[in-house]
């Protein structure tokens, strides 16, 4: 299954990952490529917003797992950045990739042996503002998403 | 009665172990900067500072032998139980648990920027109200203290904290991890010749960096474009300014609000020289006392957890063995557990 | 009097055992998937307080050192490691794939490993007949398979490979295989085994 949709706002990403949640199977495990700046976080932040989340949702490229609870489901929100050159990545990420929520990983090819049946979405810079996001999987429980993104497309 | 801490942590990036005898700090053993590879005759393996199960039995022996301390005489065992990396924090608390356990002391759970905050009384005691500016690699906030173990955050940042913006912003300009430091030295060759927005600059005692990495990322991109090369030291320089100059435009004026009188820094980017620097020149006509923590201080160390677990050992703060690790532990939160 | 503790939270389960010489005092096992850093400490108190023993009559801790979950597997070795390092407690650190059966059986031995993987040994008496490592599990089932007809019993849950299982004897794996293996001289190098770091 796959979706492209072209996208002219940081706005414009917040809501369509805000959207997505009514979507989303639980547990659900999404995966967000794309360079620096080109909005993870920002999607990160709707789909918790699309949870009630009201903490606000931060980098966790520090922290590289930062939890929120008090929201419909719970979030996580992984950025395996800081794992790029790490022979030993012993830190406990299975377990809550594995979880009971919905989990976000940015930068997952530094941990790609433990992510599986996940939602992946690719974001290309284009310009200042305008982003393309990419939605690729393979796992059937997903297909909701992908009839909503078509829908989607229809009416941008 | 002597009042003897041990204190272990290991939120992050270091295994720790530390012990406070009364005021005196006897030993402070962190394990990316142990010589054990001569002591041990190369047994030991070699130690990333990830490893922190490997870490935590050398660290605590250690420990205990430099400060001259059997297990026996310790009053109390503090440990870092959040925030941070929670594969990590489980080996600082179950090596805790233990402790405890077998020799019947109690467990102090210490928030780990409270940490960095009480960091600076190895410089001098702390004074209230006081202002806090807590920069650490994963987060920024504004604390005022009006008292001992008093936590009050008025400002924090919506997005990236300063760390992370150094460390990206340092990687979108080609330089080797950690950014901040390559940063740092760079700002002393160039000029503020690029000019960057200050995000979220307005009223408010909040902070967003990632709109200044995303400004960086976005001036880098135009200048390539326009088929020209960037003064990587120029914009390291460019950027660092705005970055503290937004960090302390906004967290100064709280000196006045709160009549703070002492400012402290906190946290691994208290170590950047214009930091450092600004925050006394800044200071100057105030009548403010600004402590900067030494540098040794400023990246993870149980010492500064040992110092929180003298103050909560007084008010008797302790743990079920039952306890477990927070990753997201909020400081305000830091008697919740 | 010579007490043992025997431990194990490499996987889904914490799993405590107390043995005075060789016998089996005390035991108990349940689920307590990612609980297992809050849960051990406490459980290990309910033990000693119901045998009214403490931790200074424990001359040996005896664990199961990996592979499995990456944050269980650290919880027990991290507490043995810590008191041996400080205490004269000796600690026996034995293979989580080994104690899924005794010593004195011979059977196929799994975790899940995700990803369509499992991590599987073979023991026969002891004896490591397939050392511990991860496989994808078509190869697995295939072993499977052939070790059944073979009379070999499979323990470990199964549930992930839709396939019936022998169940498995963690408590009475760590006492047995303790008798055969050494104790650890080298302390502060111990650390668990994950296996996937091969990869």
């Amino acid at each position: 299954m796959e979706e492209t949709l072209h996208l002219k706002s940081a706005d414009e990403t917040l809501n369509l990952a805000s959207s997505l949640i009514k979507y989303l199977p639980i547990p659900s495990i999404i995966t967000l490529n794309g360079n620096l700046g080109a909005g993870k976080t920002i999607f990160a932040k709707g789909l918790a917003k699309g949870l009630n989340i009201k903490q606000d949702v931060t980098s966790p490229t520090f922290n590289i797992l930062k939890c929120y609870f008090d929201g419909n489901v719970p979030f996580y929100h992984i950025d395996a950045y800081r794992l790029e050159d790490s022979q030993n990545k012993d830190i406990g990420l299975e377990e809550v990739i594995d979880g009971n929520g919905i989990c976000v990983i940015e930068w997952p090819n530094y941990i790609k042996e433990i992510i599986f049946d996940d939602l992946n979405i690719d974001i290309q810079i284009i310009s200042l503002n305008e982003r393309v996001f990419t939605f690729k999987s393979e796992n059937k429980k997903y297909e909701q998403v992908f009839t909503y993104l078509e829908g989607l497309k229809n009416v941008l | 009665m002597d009042k003897i801490i041990l204190a272990i942590e290991s939120s992050c990036d270091e295994t720790s172990c530390a012990i406070i005898k009364n005021d005196t700090l006897l030993a402070n053993i962190v394990s990316t900067q142990i010589e054990i590879h001569k002591k041990y005759g190369g047994v030991m393996p070699e130690i990333a500072s990830r490893l922190h199960v490997e870490n935590i039995g050398v660290v605590i022996k250690e420990a205990l032998e430099k400060a001259q301390i059997s297990m026996e005489e310790v009053t109390a065992i503090g440990v870092t139980r959040g925030p941070g990396l929670i594969g990590a924090l489980h080996v600082g608390l179950q090596a805790a648990k233990a402790l405890s356990l077998y020799y019947n002391k109690p467990l102090i759970p210490v928030h780990h920027l409270a940490g960095h905050i009480y960091a600076s009384e190895f410089v001098s005691p702390l004074k209230f109200p006081l202002l806090a500016i807590v920069v650490s690699g994963g987060n920024t906030e504004l604390v005022i203290m009006k008292e001992h173990l008093d936590f009050q955050i008025i400002g924090e940042t919506k997005d990236d904290a300063i760390g992370e913006a150094f460390d990206k912003v340092a990687r979108v300009l080609g330089l080797s991890y950690p950014g901040g430091v390559e940063i740092d030295r760079l700002f002393k060759k160039g000029k503020a010749n690029y000019h960057l927005p200050k995000p979220l600059n307005d009223k408010s005692y909040n902070y967003s960096f990632s709109g200044l990495k995303t400004a960086v990322i976005n001036e880098v991109h135009k200048i390539q474009q326009n088929g020209q090369k960037v003064c990587i030291e120029d914009m390291a320089h460019s950027f660092q300014k705005t970055a503290i100059d937004l960090l302390l435009d906004k967290a100064l004026p709280a000196i006045d609000e709160f009549h703070c009188q002492q400012v402290l820094l906190a946290g691994g980017v208290s170590a950047n020289s214009y930091l450092r620097s600004e925050i006394i020149k800044r200071t100057k006509d105030k009548n403010i006392e600004v402590i900067l923590p030494p540098l040794w201080c400023t990246t993870d160390n149980a010492a500064m957890i040992a110092k929180v677990a003298t103050y909560l050992y007084d008010k008797k703060v302790f743990a079920p063995l039952s306890i477990s690790a927070d990753p997201c532990w909020r400081l305000e939160d830091f008697l919740n557990f | 009097m010579f007490y043992k503790l025997l431990l194990d939270t490499s996987d889904q389960y914490l799993s405590i055992g107390v043995a005075e010489e060789n016998k089996l005092i005390y035991e108990k096992s349940f689920e307590a998937w990612q609980r297992q850093s809050e849960l051990l400490v406490p459980e290990i108190v309910l033990a000693l307080n119901s045998l009214k023993i403490t931790l200074k009559d424990i001359k040996e801790i005896v664990i199961g050192k990996g592979p499995g979950s990456y944050t269980g597997v650290r919880i027990a070795m991290t507490f043995a490691k810590t008191l041996s390092t400080v205490t004269d407690i000796k600690i026996k650190a034995i293979s989580s794939l080994a104690i899924l059966g005794r010593a004195d059986e011979n059977f196929v031995s799994l975790i899940n490993a995700r990803s369509k993987r499992s991590y599987i040994a073979i023991y026969s008496q002891g004896n490591c007949l397939l050392k511990d490592q991860i496989l994808p599990n078509e190869k697995v089932l295939e072993i499977i398979k052939e070790y059944h007809e073979k009379g070999f019993k499979i323990y470990g849950n199964t549930t992930y490979l839709n396939i019936p299982n022998d169940g498995q004897k963690i408590i009475e794996g760590l006492l047995t295989f303790a008798n055969i293996t050494k104790v650890e001289e080298d302390i502060l190098s111990l650390k668990p085994i994950y296996l996937k770091d091969t990869l």
